[in-house]
């Protein structure tokens, strides 16, 4: 769905007092009668970006084509209604951007608009067990940098406080016996969070064991014609103040990039189909102030990315492909866009992530302060995000990322820093 | 001799009734724990009610009120936030131990540790039904009397990983069993904070009206911070274990 973004303005002001109209016959008294609830976030900012243009890996903005700077506008409904045992729940979302990057010097602007359903589903609950049916976020475990015990959400989307992300398109059963809890699934899309890698028609069996101060979950999955994920996540609660947990995950992923020797004759890369089996663990711990502000470390050790040495070869054949772009830009943009849009999706093997945040539940601030490090070539990024109620239905938001590291390395290959501004309106 | 038996019988009588009182047995202070939780929710098969909690003092007269949506049966919670539009939609989710916190447009719950509180003094415990009876052993301390109205003094501490505070002293009114006044206690027996609790509401409880809680102010012990708590919509009823599943809770 893409309508026009003229339109996407009037299409979401309809819908929002179309859902306003809905939310009247809002009754909760009686279990007989719907409960209705609903709200729509519109979201304003603007973000700039510092890009590098010597980038290796996209010299002047030729191949990632990165925003310089960004306004947008980010229409976000959540709309619900509850009866007995059923739940039904639709999250669509609206954007309109308008962009503008500089290419070789050249600057350009353009305005898009897209509208997505984020998720849709309805909900059986009967007992001790639930049906689900249609696009949910099928997300879980306690890690926020990744979460390797997840074949489809890899990127748990916690580091990013402005991502949206979508639901996968599924039918699903849960069911509690005692202690435990096993939910049987069937994955029929994933293209709403990775177009280029649908993990589609996958089966999926998840088994919790939840005690007075632990969860300890297994998964296992396996999408039709592809090798199988085997994952798992546990947490504990040793006391008021401590969560420690940790994540795991094997797989083979659909590809492998992988620099081919530096000087060599023929391709740069060379990609293998499906990616070697990987093990992918996350070990975390969560210590919480008298105040209720939360310190979170978190060691990822990421088996599918680059080792120093083809880490080293990865840049160094990605400053040839640019240097060939310059007589026969054909191939050395091909080369470099291979290289940009196939990476590992770490590029590093071993990962420290440190945040201090508030308490995100107390009304009218909230922040946060983070710093991602990769451990094999030290390049990072420091996030910082502060969010303030302004007035009853408004509050406004700053988030500022900056990356250290060189030219060649994992944080510090594309941009420099990036600061975003921006106020969210609670319509309703 | 007749009048000797008289005095000594006169004399027994008189040391009956003066050693009386001494001699009785103390109530049973689990007793009228359980009675008194059966006012805060405690002992029912579930709990559907909204909470609007007030913050006040030091650092939170710019916060806006809060009204939840409070299910909970057993050890398990889950609230959700009504008000105020910034945080509409929020949930947090407690069982025993183990907490989550989402919001919309969060990717998944988000596990947290006990001591995250829900929102200035208040904690998830207090939010959720009281079952004091099953998480603290209950002494038996003394009668006292709170404004003009007696109560039986207990003293409460923490019997289990799952209670919220490690001691409480706790103040049960004798004519009517519901408790009216607490403090909670360090483990060293330091007053961290103090509460008071309102009745304004009735539950029907097999056949009959029972007083509810419609109100417990909670201040800090040490500085003047406050949140008040009012408790409605109260529905005695079970509640699915489903609604406690952290994959539900989005």
């Amino acid at each position: 769905m893409k309508p026009r973004p003229r339109s996407l303005w009037l299409w979401a002001m309809a819908a929002a007092c179309g859902t306003a109209h809905a939310s009247d016959s809002d009754s909760g008294a009686e279990d007989s009668a719907w409960r209705t609830t609903h709200t729509f976030e519109a979201w304003f900012y603007a973000a700039r970006t510092d890009v590098r243009n010597d980038a290796v890996l996209n010299p002047g903005n030729a191949v990632a084509r990165l925003n310089g700077v960004q306004g947008l506008f980010d229409g976000r409904f959540n709309l619900r209604a509850e009866q007995g045992p059923w739940q039904l729940v639709a999250n669509p979302r609206l954007v309109e951007q308008r962009s503008e990057r500089t290419v070789n010097g050249d600057t350009r602007s353009d305005v898009t608009g897209s509208g997505r359903l984020s998720q849709g589903f309805a909900r059986y609950k009967d007992g001790d067990s639930a049906w689900t049916v249609g696009r949910e976020l099928f997300a879980w475990g306690p890690a926020n940098f990744r979460s390797p015990s997840n074949p489809f959400y890899f990127d748990a989307g916690r580091t990013n406080p402005l991502a949206s992300t979508p639901g996968v398109d599924l039918a699903r059963y849960t069911v509690g016996l005692g202690s435990f809890r096993v939910t049987g699934a069937y994955v029929f899309s994933t293209s709403q969070v990775l177009p280029a890698e649908d993990l589609g028609h996958s089966a999926l069996l998840k088994v919790d064991q939840q005690g007075s101060a632990h969860l300890v979950s297994l998964i296992a999955s396996q999408q039709r014609g592809g090798a199988p994920f085997l994952g798992g996540f546990a947490q504990f609660t040793p006391d008021d103040a401590w969560l420690l947990y940790g994540e795991f995950g094997s797989q083979r992923l659909p590809h492998l990039l992988s620099p081919n020797a530096v000087g060599s004759q023929g391709p740069f890369y060379s990609l293998q189909q499906p990616a070697p089996r990987s093990l992918d663990a996350l070990l975390g711990a969560n210590y919480t102030l008298e105040n209720g502000q939360a310190l979170i470390a978190e060691y990822l050790h990421n088996s599918g990315g680059y080792s120093a040495g083809s880490a080293q070869a990865y840049f160094q054949q990605a400053r040839a492909a640019g240097m060939l772009a310059q007589r026969l830009p054909t191939l050395g943009l091909a080369a470099l866009g291979q290289a940009l849009g196939q990476q590992p999706r770490l590029l590093g093997r071993d990962y420290l992530w440190l945040n201090w945040q508030s308490n995100p539940q107390v009304p009218g601030l909230f922040w946060r302060l983070g710093w991602s490090q990769n451990l094999g070539d030290h390049s990072g990024q420091a996030m910082a995000y502060v969010e303030k109620s302004l007035a009853p239905k408004l509050s406004g938001f700053v988030s500022l990322a900056a990356n250290r590291g060189s030219v060649q390395s994992d944080y510090g290959s594309l941009w420099r820093s990036s600061l975003l501004l921006g106020v969210k309106w609670f319509v309703f | 001799m007749t009048l000797d038996r008289q005095q000594f019988l006169l004399t027994a009588l008189l040391a009956t009734l003066a050693m009386g009182p001494a001699c009785a047995a103390e109530p049973d202070a689990m007793e009228l724990l359980k009675t008194a939780d059966q006012g805060r929710g405690g002992g029912l098969p579930g709990l559907v009610w909204q909470v609007r909690a007030h913050n006040s003092g030091t650092g939170a007269d710019d916060q806006p009120d809060q009204t939840l949506l409070v299910k909970a049966a057993g050890e398990s919670s889950v609230a959700e936030v009504l008000d105020p539009p910034s945080s509409r939609g929020a949930k947090i989710l407690q069982v025993s131990r183990n907490m989550w916190l989402t919001k919309p447009g969060l990717k998944k719950p988000v596990a947290i540790s006990p001591r995250q509180r829900l929102t200035g003094q208040a904690s998830i415990g207090d939010i959720a039904a009281t079952n004091y009876a099953k998480d603290y052993t209950a002494t038996y301390l003394r009668e006292e009397t709170v404004g003009d109205e007696p109560c039986h003094v207990l003293d409460l501490k923490s019997a289990n990983r799952q209670s919220t505070y490690d001691r409480i002293t706790y103040w049960v009114s004798i004519r009517r069993g519901i408790a009216v006044q607490a403090d909670f206690l360090s483990l060293s027996g330091k007053k961290l904070k103090s509460a008071t609790f309102e009745y304004g509401n009735k539950i029907n409880l097999s056949g009959r009206s029972v007083a509810f809680v419609s109100r417990m102010s909670i201040a800090d012990a040490l500085t003047d911070a406050r949140t008040v708590m009012e408790y409605s919509n109260i529905k005695a009823q079970a509640v699915s274990s489903t609604e406690f599943d952290v994959g539900n809770l989005q």
